[in-house]
């Protein structure tokens, strides 16, 4: 059996004239939090309609659980906790209603962690949906994707709505209980500072096409700021190789690079350049760095 | 204030497009069902304007007034858009208040004027026109503000009711007892004072109410009204009994649950709601008149409005469901509807995360649907129980009245039998029917008979129902093969439902064969045709709606 949890080969989509996917290869290892992170339209959701079976692959093929999830939806969705970015549970329901109505659904619920995540969330169960607060009706997303206790939690924006405390402290410690467990958390976010803190893995999606699918740490220590100081002045940036983004004018130059470090050193040597300044990026700037470079 | 109606209009305009085309069309397709195919039984234009036909060209007036209505309010969308616009209150109001009524009228009055070329009758526009401009106005303020309560939808069909007894009162059938009967039948040609002064008082009414209305609704005041204050009395007290605690068996069970709750339980609602209101008026009425004919004639009336009600309804459900959750919200179409209350649930990603599929999802969307229709039915079925039980205690008074006579049990029967096959199609049309009207191939068999018919030149009411009738046919053998492919369906529950469903056309088609022409016999044959059909292409659909 395969460890991958989604395995998405070769995928591509379009809507009219516009590429919402295009050539997407991405595997998800079983265990662990594979973060998604990509600016508005750059296909995240599209991403996860296609792992969830709502959308079927125009070209390439998605595997779940090693089921294509259009052909076999109960198998796979049975395993999935999913929350929707939209939170679109049924506004007439009450709070217990709609608990009492998905558990109806997976035969794997697990009524008292339903209980447990209520309290924690302070949900009223009389409440009535369309009267919750987007805050609330998020935490009512949550409890759903999670009282049974899925294989995979797919949480598309899950912060969204969320108050810091909830966000910070209980998402969190959900997210990181979970993958401890051995089971999978794919969780797509703007919020790239809970990405850095929460994800194993990061891929970074850019305008239909995955730009970078790295583990965070790697990620982390392969990407570096760099200010050079040149004998010389110049009106641009002078070129180095794996440099990807430079700004600065006349003798001094920061840069991104990502890689070989030694092979800046080599290029800037050769420019009769000194390195004045050296810092790790963060996720935030490794994201626009590579959104911009692409 | 030249360049805000410009850029208000610009904005209608670019928002809707087709959708302009598209409405006027819709609003006209129960005129086409059910009058050209009507015009085909008699060649005697007198037929087009006896009582009976008179009685259905009015049902159809305020159908298609109400469809206007409905479109021009969907195509405005919302007004909450425009809030943050620095537009004044009365800005807004007015300028959706008056342009709604521009349009409904010339919608009215085009459409008015394609009957007349349709069919042999003469009917006058203006009156017509008129009645619907102060629909449209007397309904907004009752649909403008974002109140959610179900109490203004009641408030919005008294308004109606009202106002369709003022038709009623200008054109048509004498309003008195055995006014079905007389051959006397009058046109609205004259618009009297009385007319006018309705016309004033209603639109100054309602264009101060709208503008309150939205002027509380944009300073974010609300649930002031009774109605509201009833509503939240109400949700106390079903937060009080009801704990939310349920128990589902299964799966499909919960699916069916929540797809009744979501929309087609209104049907029910209404139906039992209008069914007890005509009781309440029918015993009101006859305590004043001291009259027990008139209980009964009141009941026979209003259950028969009831049986029409419930089959409108069911057809404008089955509309907002094929227009999607946004028309049904009154929201603008580029708005997303709000999350927490979506009401289609088939299309929400919420409905599509849950482990079901597509066989199982089909079972519990037409036990919904059955369970709307037979609820709706029974509480009509047993008005005329009720009916026959104190006709025959107060030994049966109409026998010798003016002429309405319970004895036609067969009619009666006909009436709900076809309201209730008519309610089950139209609520089930989103996933089932559509998706076998929307395919070219379902149209190349019809096409070719309404051709060859009309070569032979056949009465055009006889052609479209044959047409009709191959479309159903089709539909259904193509849906048959299709779900048996997909294994939606073993061949032993195909054969029964074929089996079944054949029988009903034969029982249908036999009961009523002397009071039937060819026309109402390919008209019944293809409703049958088309209820027979969710069975078999409702998991296509759903499948097809789910994965895009």
């Amino acid at each position: 059996m395969s460890d991958l949890v989604i395995d998405i080969k070769n995928l591509s989509r379009r809507f009219g004239d516009k590429h919402a996917l295009q050539d997407v290869s991405l595997g998800v290892p079983r265990g662990g939090v594979f973060g998604l992170i990509g600016s508005n339209g750059a296909g995240k959701t599209t991403l996860i309609k296609h792992i969830l079976g709502s959308h079927y692959a125009q070209s390439g093929s998605v595997s779940v659980f090693g089921f294509d999830p259009v052909a076999e939806p109960v198998r796979v969705l049975g395993r999935i906790g999913y929350m929707s970015e939209d939170r679109d549970v049924p506004g007439w329901m009450r709070v217990q209603e709609v608990i009492e109505f998905t558990k109806a659904f997976y035969p794997g619920w697990d009524s008292g962690y339903a209980s447990q995540l209520r309290e924690l969330f302070e949900l009223d169960p009389k409440q009535k949906i369309r009267n919750l607060s987007r805050g609330q009706t998020a935490r009512v997303c949550l409890l759903l994707a999670l009282a049974h206790r899925p294989e995979l939690l797919v949480l598309d924006e899950p912060s969204s709505g969320l108050d810091p405390v909830i966000r910070r402290d209980i998402l969190t410690a959900i997210v990181r209980t979970t993958a401890d467990e051995g089971r999978t958390v794919l969780f797509s976010s703007h919020l790239l500072d809970e990405i850095e803190r929460l994800a194993d893995r990061v891929a970074i999606l850019h305008q239909g096409r995955i730009v970078l699918d790295q583990s965070v740490e790697t990620i982390l220590e392969s990407y570096h700021r760099v200010t050079l100081r040149f004998d010389e002045s110049f009106a641009v940036a002078p070129n180095l190789t794996g440099a990807m983004h430079s700004e600065g004018k006349g003798h001094e130059w920061t840069y991104v690079y990502s890689g070989d470090k030694e092979q800046l050193v080599e290029s800037s040597r050769r420019l009769n350049a000194q390195i004045v300044a050296e810092a790790p990026l963060s996720l935030d700037d490794i994201f626009i760095c590579n959104v911009q470079g692409s | 204030m030249q360049s805000i109606i410009s850029a208000l209009s610009w904005e209608y305009y670019a928002r809707n497009r087709w959708m302009l085309l598209y409405l006027p069309l819709i609003a006209n397709i129960p005129v086409i069902c059910v009058l050209v195919p009507l015009k085909s039984i008699s060649p005697d234009a007198a037929f087009m304007t006896s009582p009976l036909l008179i009685g259905i060209q009015m049902i159809l007036i305020l159908c298609m007034v109400l469809l206007a209505c409905f479109g021009v309010l969907t195509t405005q969308g919302g007004l909450k858009r425009l809030y943050r616009l620095p537009l004044s209150t009365v800005q807004i109001a007015s300028y959706y208040f008056c342009s709604g009524a521009l349009l409904v009228g010339a919608q009215v009055a085009l459409m008015l004027w394609l009957w007349k070329v349709l069919l042999p009758i003469d009917l006058p526009i203006a009156g017509p026109v008129l009645f619907s401009v102060v629909c449209w106005c007397a309904l907004q303020p009752v649909v403008r503000g974002q109140s959610q309560s179900l109490w203004w939808i009641v408030l919005a069909v008294l308004i109606v009711i009202a106002l369709f007894f003022w038709l009623l009162r200008n054109h048509g059938i004498p309003l008195q007892p055995g006014g079905m009967q007389t051959q006397q039948v009058h046109y609205w040609t004259v618009i009297s004072r009385a007319d006018w002064l309705i016309t004033t008082v209603s639109l100054s009414l309602a264009y101060w109410l709208t503008t309150l209305r939205v002027t509380y609704d944009r300073s974010g005041r609300r649930k002031t009204s009774l109605f509201e204050k009833i509503d939240l009395a109400w949700e106390r007290v079903q937060s009080r009994w009801n704990s939310g605690s349920r128990n589902f068996n299964s799966a499909i069970q919960a699916f069916s649950w929540c797809h009744f709750r979501s929309g087609p339980i209104a049907i029910p609602m209404l139906a039992i709601g209008s069914v007890i209101l005509t009781w309440m008026i029918a015993g009101l009425v006859s305590i004043i008149q001291q009259d027990s004919s008139t209980l009964l004639r009141f009941a026979i009336g209003g259950t028969y409005l009831s049986t029409m009600l419930q089959v409108y309804m069911a057809f404008l459900f089955g509309i907002l469901g094929l227009f999607g959750s946004s028309l049904a919200r009154f929201e603008a179409p580029e708005q997303e509807p709000k999350a927490s209350n979506s009401q289609i649930l088939e299309v929400s990603p919420f409905m599509d995360g849950l482990p079901i599929n597509s066989i199982d999802k089909s079972f519990a969307v037409l036990r919904s649907s059955g369970r709307a229709t037979v609820l709706s039915s029974v509480a009509v079925i047993l008005s005329y129980l009720l009916i026959t039980i104190i006709s025959f205690l107060l030994g049966n008074p109409l026998q010798s009245g003016e002429g309405i006579e319970i004895k036609s049990f067969k009619y009666l029967g006909f009436l709900t039998t076809s309201a209730m096959l008519l309610t089950y199609v139209f609520n089930n049309l989103k996933f089932s029917i559509a998706p076998s009207l929307m395919r070219i191939d379902h149209w190349i068999w019809p096409i070719i008979v309404i051709a060859v018919l009309l070569a032979f030149r056949m009465p055009l009411g006889l052609c479209l129902s044959a047409g009709l009738c191959v479309f159903a046919l089709v539909a259904l053998v193509y849906s048959t093969i299709q779900s048996l492919i997909d294994k939606d369906l073993s061949v032993r529950t195909a054969s029964l439902i074929w089996l079944v469903g054949i029988a009903i056309a034969v029982g249908l088609l036999a009961v009523l064969r002397n009071e039937f022409g060819p026309v109402g016999m390919l008209l019944a044959a293809s409703l049958v045709g088309l209820v027979m059909l969710p069975f078999f292409s409702t998991a296509a659909g759903l499948r097809q709606a789910r994965t895009t």
